[in-house]
């Protein structure tokens, strides 16, 4: 249960992360967001991290610490590749 | 600082691909084992009893040996492994190890070289002395440190680029690869350089321990102790029941369960039980040990408490080798270790993609490049290959031949020495479609082959949870429909020129 939640926490972080890059939102969205969803966004993206290593460490102690990298690295990975498939369409 | 990150990563790239391939399969070498001895069926349930067995069948099979050696089956692996130093008059071919299932029969499936090799390999290599190989990787790894610290200082737009991975665009995809399987999992990349060359510090950093200590060897008794078998009084005892010892050891570590179990002088008045912690219950490899009076079962001594300075050594072993890991984090571990041989692959093909362009004449490029593109194709292509053929080779070879360990590793370099042979008479665009497709076909060829020969398919893996069997067939499918994708895309891919502007652009991008 821990695991999922420290998946879907750093797939949050960095779906956030992207759309809070003004550059990226055309990417992903097609289209531009407001201009004051941006800072938001960003900072979501931030608070979203912060939480899932409490979480792990919470959960998971320093072994959480290791695994919620790991899942850093996955919701990162995750991102990236929806952006360039969402490019490589358009 | 961008001329010596090239050439540190260029130099040992090859070889760093070649670690990091068969370093991320030992992440599941317990595994790779277990399905590379199809005979052996489901793991021992209980530790205890696993090693109770185990001292029952070394009595009958080894009973004058100096040392028994008792690795009960842990939470992945299929059988208990024995280990014992025969008596000084034994003879020279007397057998030093077997293998025991749950039930305390001896394990009798095919000799195989398993997992263990590709563990072996990615730190020690082959055909070679070890501490040659421990060499020869130390200055890869350290120049893959240098790389990868002199790389984040390159890569100017870290944090602008973080999210861009564009597709089909030559020379600038080849960068965001490269750009986004390096940065994505950089505290992997770091961590594994990192530990790994900790894990061998005291080979290439010798002086603390020659300043301090007469001989080697007093160093490691001092920071691991591993005690000689005392001296026998020749008169005969029975071994103390395991059972209360086990209990006693876990009383006494908490959160520890058992690992490996030596017994000294066995059947000996002074024989002695020591007990080590597993290392897969916590994040510190190095588990503490405990004596015990093997005649009486009382606890008799325990190794002394780790300072600071081992217990941190400790942890970044365990973060390396990743033992502690459950089964999420392992696959996070295997993973990663996949985008880092990704990563040191993009890396070589950058390195050729970028100064293709620049060639006086594209068909005939100088013999450096010639060279660089030929160990690049021979590796990236050869090393999967010689995996796959590996595996292939544990299912095909016959049961009953000698040496047979030893012929699946040759299988190994022969299909290595075979792509890189492919690699150099091609011209490079077919070999890498040719070689590409090739090891695509073998990773599909292994579920296929296994299946016939072990009447273990896949379908039936899933309907029976077998997910050791499974889980290998499954990874070595999209290793093939990796492979296969890859092929099509170098078939179909079109050199297009870049406008000059733009070529400008990227070339101070990518200096």
């Amino acid at each position: 249960m821990i695991h999922l939640a420290l998946l879907l926490l750093a797939l949050a972080a960095f779906a956030a992360l992207c759309l809070g890059d003004a550059r990226r939102q055309v990417d992903l969205l097609g289209r531009k967001l407001a201009p004051g969803a941006a800072v938001p966004l960003a900072c979501g993206g931030w608070l979203l991290l912060a939480l899932g290593s409490v979480a792990a460490i919470a959960g998971l102690g320093a072994y959480g610490v290791v695994e919620w990298t790991g899942f850093l690295s996955l919701g990162a990975a995750a991102a990236v590749l929806t952006l360039s498939w969402r490019c490589a369409r358009r | 600082m961008a001329w010596l990150h090239t050439w540190a990563g260029l130099v040992v790239g090859w070889l760093l691909f070649a670690i990091f391939a068969t370093g991320s399969s030992a992440y599941f070498q317990s595994e790779i084992t277990r399905w590379m001895m199809p005979e052996v069926a489901a793991p021992p349930p209980d530790r205890d009893a696993a090693v109770q067995n185990a001292i029952i069948w070394l009595g009958r099979n080894a009973a004058g040996a100096g040392d028994w050696s008792i690795s009960p089956a842990s939470k992945r692996d299929a059988a208990a492994t024995l280990y014992w130093q025969p008596p000084a008059d034994a003879p020279a071919a007397a057998r030093t190890s077997a293998r025991l299932d749950g039930q305390g029969r001896e394990v009798a499936a095919r000799a195989t070289a398993g997992g263990e090799f590709l563990y072996r390999f990615h730190f020690e290599l082959h055909y070679m002395p070890w501490w040659l190989g421990r060499y020869l990787i130390g200055i890869a790894a350290m120049a893959m440190l240098v790389a990868i610290v002199s790389g984040i200082v390159t890569h100017k737009k870290i944090f602008a680029d973080f999210f861009l991975l564009r597709i089909g665009k030559g020379q600038r995809s080849w960068l965001d690869a490269h750009n986004v399987t390096g940065v994505l999992v950089l505290p992997f990349h770091l961590m594994i350089t990192y530990t790994g060359l900790v894990t061998l510090a005291t080979m290439y950093m010798p002086w603390g321990v020659t300043a301090n200590f007469t001989t080697p060897a007093a160093f490691f008794e001092a920071t691991y102790p591993y005690p000689e078998p005392p001296a026998r009084t020749g008169v005969a005892a029975p071994l103390a029941p395991f059972a209360p010892i086990a209990a006693e050891a876990r009383r006494i570590w908490g959160d520890r369960d058992i690992g490996y179990v030596r017994v000294l002088t066995p059947g000996d008045r002074a024989q002695r039980i020591i007990v080590a912690s597993s290392s897969e219950d916590g994040l510190s490899a190095r588990g503490t040990q405990l004596t015990f009076d093997g005649t009486t079962g009382r606890l008799i001594g325990r190794s002394p408490p780790r300072g600071a300075a081992l217990e941190t050594e400790s942890v970044m072993v365990g973060l390396h080798m990743g033992e502690y890991a459950r089964p999420v984090l392992r696959w996070l571990y295997f993973l990663s270790g996949l985008a880092g041989t990704a990563m040191v692959g993009s890396g070589l093909v950058l390195w050729t993609v970028k100064r293709r362009a620049r060639l006086a004449d594209p068909a005939r490029p100088h013999l450096g490049f010639r060279l660089v593109e030929t160990l690049n194709i021979g590796t990236i292509a050869g090393v999967p290959a010689a995996i796959a053929t590996y595996f292939l080779a544990n299912r095909l070879l016959p049961l009953g031949l000698a040496e047979r360990g030893g012929r699946e590793v040759m299988a190994f370099f022969a299909a290595w020495a075979a792509a890189m042979l492919w690699a150099a008479v091609r011209p490079p665009r077919r070999a890498w479609v040719e070689l590409l497709a090739t090891v695509a076909a073998l990773f599909a060829l292994v579920p296929v082959v296994s299946a016939l020969t072990t009447g273990r398919n896949l379908a039936a893996s899933l309907v029976a949870g077998d997910w050791v069997f499974a889980g290998f067939d499954l990874v070595m499918l999209a290793l093939a429909l990796m492979f296969g994708w890859a092929a099509r895309k170098t078939l179909h891919h079109r050199a297009r020129p870049l406008p000059g502007r733009r070529r400008a652009a990227l070339a101070e991008a990518t200096a």
